[in-house]
């Protein structure tokens, strides 16, 4: 179906529309994209991306669920702890129910390094939540290597630390990075010479940049300007030149200019080169290495997993002081390092098998908009890494006795974890 | 850098199960914040709003479902929660929070206050009661992809009205009904025609030609002519348009030519406005009609982003006129429509009347689509947005709640990560501004006006209600008598409101007293007598920056718009005002540095960051992000490791 041939349900989408523009709603309405790991930061996922209206989402998981779902998954309850049913079960008439455009469909195969990833192909973009760094790697590298590459997005989120990585292939095309709509510019004039230059009317400045190309409109005088796009030269903030204008009408009155938008190409490498020299952004200014740290930390609690099979335990700190050497064995394997910010190491640690939802809601919002984003090729996308903290919260319960943080079996153990008996 | 005051802990120290939460809105961000709250343990919580659940709704809000259109969304969201967290104690309230029974006391009975509104007058009230009622209130916003959460504690941090903002832009009379010049002025004309045609009729909506005109002379010759002109056409004269308009049966072929053909016929006789301006053009119905049927242009994009053309244009507005008619009649006599940009037929009048006024002042014809967002003042909106904030404002409630206030922030959400390696942006929070006129210890304002011509309606109305965000105002002149002026009692001071303020012996230099009891808030006012004001002002609030507004996020500066139905707001469904910033979105318009307290955690960067603006010779963080566009241009190439900005 030609993309402008189909139509958008502007009673249900019309808020979004004025957001995302209908050229990259109807560019979302023909992708297919595959989630995987439905806790806390997958259904939030999950949810946002069935609200924006993507064409389907396979959801996949291969758990069943437990009590300790409940504080993280909005869309698991009472009755599905019960009867042991698989939480990719459990959620998909709910995922299902919230837009019904989208088709939403489950696997629970197992994923892991073994698995065959052909089936992959049928995606534009695909998600991984709650996986193992390894599965993580050989799942980016077959999205990389297509063609063209699936969108990759690994979103990790353990207790206090959340992570996001993108990669959108080698050459990612993005039509809009900005989404910003290209002002009208009144003209005053535009002379007959070579160059030719237009002046702004009201001394109101271009904001253009010289090689950049502007089109114009119902200029009257200078007739077949009209319509046409042109490099631009700049001369001052309020006027600029355009090549030859020797050869057109004298400009008369009217008529406006605006820039003619040109896609950018971004480039990304995959999630194993990126991994000792890393592309990250900086949230907080007031803290602008913990990023890096933050990178290390978590590159460490992969490690740990790798060599224990199991995550830190809650609270525990024996493996608190492992995590702190492990992410300064990892710090020392990057290029680009930090100092060794050892106390959230302990903090990653102690937390890392619970669940803070408040932050699962934050970073699933920010990878759902990183899917959208790798689906429209509209707004400039994440590179390649984005780190997110809740330190804050949990250091005044540095003083708390390890017993608040012990699981006892209800649905807040996720969050006890994090924060101890709340508060 | 806010200094913690006393034991926040202690007072805040009980349990996250055990402490009640006011949410104010359920919408877009209320519903993932409810979600988010009932997740992190909070057991007792209230919700209210007084919205019910619209179609366009459940593209976000994902409480709600198509079978919720229509019901309340305080009550459908309590109800959807419960279902994933039975044992929630949750309390909805299907009401306005500017209800005077939500007083102090109500406020006092929570522990801490969250905001998920779409609009500043609920937003002013709510910072008040929280002030007076000592809460911490956490506010926050979103539009697009840009969002901002933010803390406000008493007497330690800004509150939501320390920084000016931006007042509503309004539109001279005259420039919509004699001198359009924007597609805004004509859009504006035609939701007001929509309202006299159709809904309640409103003096200051007036769409028939102004011929008090300040641009016209008194000119007895231009009077005379004038007065001839309007003899010849009987039906400029003064009667209520929709009185006119019942009389013709709705009749879409008269009332085209009236609003179209003798309306600018009648306009065109005020010779003296169109010396510099293009002078208009009439249409005539039946020229139109025998215009070629309507160029099918080849547009790629859907029917809503079409431009029709006059003749598709008067179609629309002869079968929009029909459509209202009959939904006139069938809600049986003495009813009116309210206008809503929800409501197709609503939509396509107003469409066809903007567009036809616009073609006529020689403007560019607009789509629909186009249309609907500056009429219906839409706030993009997106699911992940709200998302993301809602997040943000219970990590903000943990740190409140565990007696951190030190380390809460106001947060920026960018709608891009590039160019500055910025995606959310925290800042401390500033500490009140002693000048403040709601938060100082002794709130006081100073407004120019003309005491001749200022109504006693209009300083409650205008200056008291709409700018200083009262509910129900009290003032007293201090005028050694202790006078009242206005009492929020009815009945008592109803034969005030047409008198000037001259009637009253208030003259330069008189102070008023005013109080409004339910937001426990009293501010002194000081008059300035000023008989200069600019065309078209009522009154000046000294030191308000006029006009100065903050640049909005540009993809929605052309959205810009009039006020639409907030129906949680004070303000009338219709109006003039069109809001410079977007009211979903927190107002960051600090001109100043970033506060040195930005970096109150690590001094370094802060140094860091200084250099940087010099370097740059960009302002604030603040300021920044909404000047993001233009930085955006220069920078997408960016991709240091580590941006120090």
């Amino acid at each position: 179906m030609a993309a402008d041939s189909m139509e958008i349900d502007d009673s249900l989408y019309s808020r979004q529309r004025y957001v995302l523009g209908d050229v990259a709603m109807q560019q979302m309405a023909k992708s297919s994209v595959f989630l995987s790991g439905m806790g806390g930061v997958g259904v939030e996922i999950a949810k946002n991306i069935v609200l924006a209206g993507v064409k389907a989402v396979t959801l996949h998981d291969s758990k069943q669920c437990e009590t300790w779902d409940l504080g993280c998954n909005f869309f698991i309850r009472q009755d599905d702890v019960i009867n042991h049913r698989n939480r990719v079960d459990a959620v998909h008439a709910r995922v299902a129910e919230l837009n019904p455009y989208v088709h939403v469909d489950t696997s629970n195969f197992s994923l892991d390094l073994s698995t065959d990833l052909s089936f992959l192909k049928r995606y534009q973009c695909v998600i991984l939540t709650e996986a193992r760094l390894n599965v993580q790697k050989k799942v980016n590298k077959f999205c990389h290597s297509q063609l063209p590459p699936i969108r990759y997005i690994g979103c990790d989120v353990f207790g206090i630390c959340a992570r996001v990585f993108c990669d959108f292939g080698k050459n990612f095309e993005v039509s809009d990075p900005t989404g910003e709509e290209s002002k009208e510019i009144f003209i005053q004039d535009v002379t007959v010479a070579n160059p030719g230059v237009v002046t702004c009317m009201d001394g109101r400045a271009h904001g253009l940049q010289t090689g950049q190309s502007v089109l114009f409109r119902e200029v009257n005088g200078m007739d077949q300007i009209n319509g046409s796009a042109r490099q631009v030269t700049v001369l001052s903030p309020y006027s600029f030149g355009i090549g030859d204008t020797s050869n057109l009408q004298p400009y008369a009155h009217g008529g406006f200019f605006l820039l003619v938008k040109t896609p950018q190409t971004y480039n990304f490498e995959t999630m194993e080169q990126q991994l000792r020299d890393p592309q990250v952004l900086t949230p907080d200014f007031s803290k602008p290495e913990a990023p890096l740290q933050i990178h290390a930390a978590m590159l460490a609690l992969d490690a740990f997993q790798e060599q224990h099979n199991r995550p830190p335990n809650i609270g525990c700190c024996q493996d608190a002081e492992v995590l702190v050497k492990l992410t300064e064995e990892v710090n020392h394997t990057l290029t680009n390092r930090a100092p060794l910010w050892a106390e959230l190491s302990r903090c990653l640690s102690r937390t890392a098998r619970g669940c803070l939802p408040p932050l699962a809601a934050a970073v699933g919002g920010i990878t759902s908009q990183e899917v959208l984003k790798a689906l429209t090729g509209k707004f400039a996308p994440l590179q390649q890494w984005l780190y997110l903290d809740a330190i804050e919260v949990v250091k005044p319960l540095q003083s708390l006795l390890a017993e608040e943080f012990i699981p006892r079996g209800d649905r807040y153990d996720g969050l006890r974890a994090c924060i101890g008996e709340p508060m | 850098m806010v200094q913690l005051v006393g034991s926040l802990r202690k007072e805040l120290a009980d349990s996250v199960s055990a402490c009640r939460v006011l949410v104010v809105g359920a919408g877009g961000i209320g519903c993932e914040l409810l979600k988010n709250l009932v997740l992190t343990g909070f057991k007792n919580i209230e919700v209210i709003d007084l919205d019910t659940i619209d179609v366009s709704n459940l593209n976000r809000q994902f409480l709600f479902q198509k079978k919720h259109v229509g019901k309340s969304k305080a009550q459908v969201a309590k109800e959807s929660v419960l279902q994933f967290c039975p044992t929630a104690n949750i309390k909805a309230y299907h009401d306005s929070i500017m209800n005077p029974d939500y007083n102090v006391e109500f406020f006092r009975s929570f522990m801490l206050v969250m905001n998920a509104l779409d609009n500043g007058a609920a937003r002013n009230h709510v910072n008040r009661m929280c002030l007076a009622a000592d809460i911490p209130l956490i506010e926050s916003g979103t539009a697009g992809y840009l969002g901002q959460v933010t803390v406000i504690k008493k007497g330690l941090t800004e509150c939501y009205e320390c920084q000016p903002k931006p007042t509503q832009k309004t539109f001279p009379g005259c420039t919509i009904r004699n001198t359009p010049s924007e597609p805004i002025h004509c859009i504006v004309w035609a939701k007001y025609l929509f309202n006299q045609l159709y809904g309640e009729e409103d003096a200051d909506q007036e769409v028939s030609p102004d011929t008090a005109d300040p641009e016209l002379s008194w000119n007895p010759a231009d009077t005379e002519a004038r007065a001839t002109a309007s003899d010849q056409d009987g039906d400029i004269k003064r009667v209520s348009t929709k009185d006119w308009a019942r009389s013709t049966g709705y009749d879409p072929v008269k009332l085209f030519n009236k609003l179209f053909k003798d309306d600018i016929q009648y306009l065109l006789t005020m010779d003296k406005l169109w010396k510099k301006r293009k002078a208009p053009v009439p249409l005539v119905w039946s020229e139109i009609q025998k215009m070629a049927c309507p160029q099918e242009v080849a547009v790629t994009g859907l029917k809503d982003q079409q431009v029709l053309g006059v003749a598709g244009y008067s179609q629309l507005f002869s079968s929009s006129v029909d459509t209202l008619r009959s939904m006139l009649s069938e809600k049986g006599d003495g009813a009116e429509l309210v206008w809503d940009k929800d409501d197709p037929a609503a939509m396509d009048f107003v469409t066809a009347a903007a567009n036809l006024r616009m073609h006529i002042f020689s403007m560019n014809m607009k789509s629909r689509f186009d249309i609907k967002s500056m009429a219906g003042n839409i706030i993009p909106a997106i699911a992940t947005t709200n998302a993301v904030i809602a997040g943000l404002i219970v990590l903000e409630a943990l740190k409140l709640l565990s007696g951190d206030l030190e380390q809460c922030r106001t947060i920026f959400l960018n709608k891009q990560p590039n160019p500055r390696k910025k995606l959310l942006v925290p800042c401390a929070l500033d500490p009140p501004s002693a000048n403040c006129y709601v938060c100082a210890s002794k709130p006081e304002v100073t407004v120019k006006l003309n005491v001749n011509k200022t109504l006693v309606l209009a300083l409650q109305d205008k200056i008291l209600k709409e700018k200083f965000g009262m509910v129900a105002p009290d003032v007293q002149i201090e005028d050694g008598k202790g006078t009242i002026l206005i009492s929020s009692e009815e009945g008592e001071t109803e034969a005030n409101n047409s008198k000037f303020l001259s009637d009253f012996g208030i003259r330069n230099g008189s102070r008023l007293q005013v109080d409004d009891f339910l937001q426990d808030y009293t501010l002194l006012v000081n008059l300035i007598h000023c008989e200069d004001l600019e065309k078209d002002v009522e009154f000046e609030v000294v030191g308000d920056a006029p006009d100065k507004a903050p640049t909005p996020p540009r993809t929605q500066e052309e959205s810009n718009s009039v006020a639409n139905g907030n129906k949680d707001s004070a303000e009338p469904s219709t109006s003039s005002k069109v809001p410079v910033e977007q009211d979903d979105v927190l107002i960051v318009d600090s001109d100043e540095e970033p506060s040195s307290s930005s970096m109150d955690v690590s001094g370094d960067s802060g140094l860091k960051r200084k250099l940087h603006d010099a370097e740059t010779g960009e302002a604030s963080a603040k300021r920044q992000r909404l000047d993001q566009p233009a930085a955006a241009a220069k920078n997408d190439e960016d991709d240091d490791i580590i941006a120090l900005d």
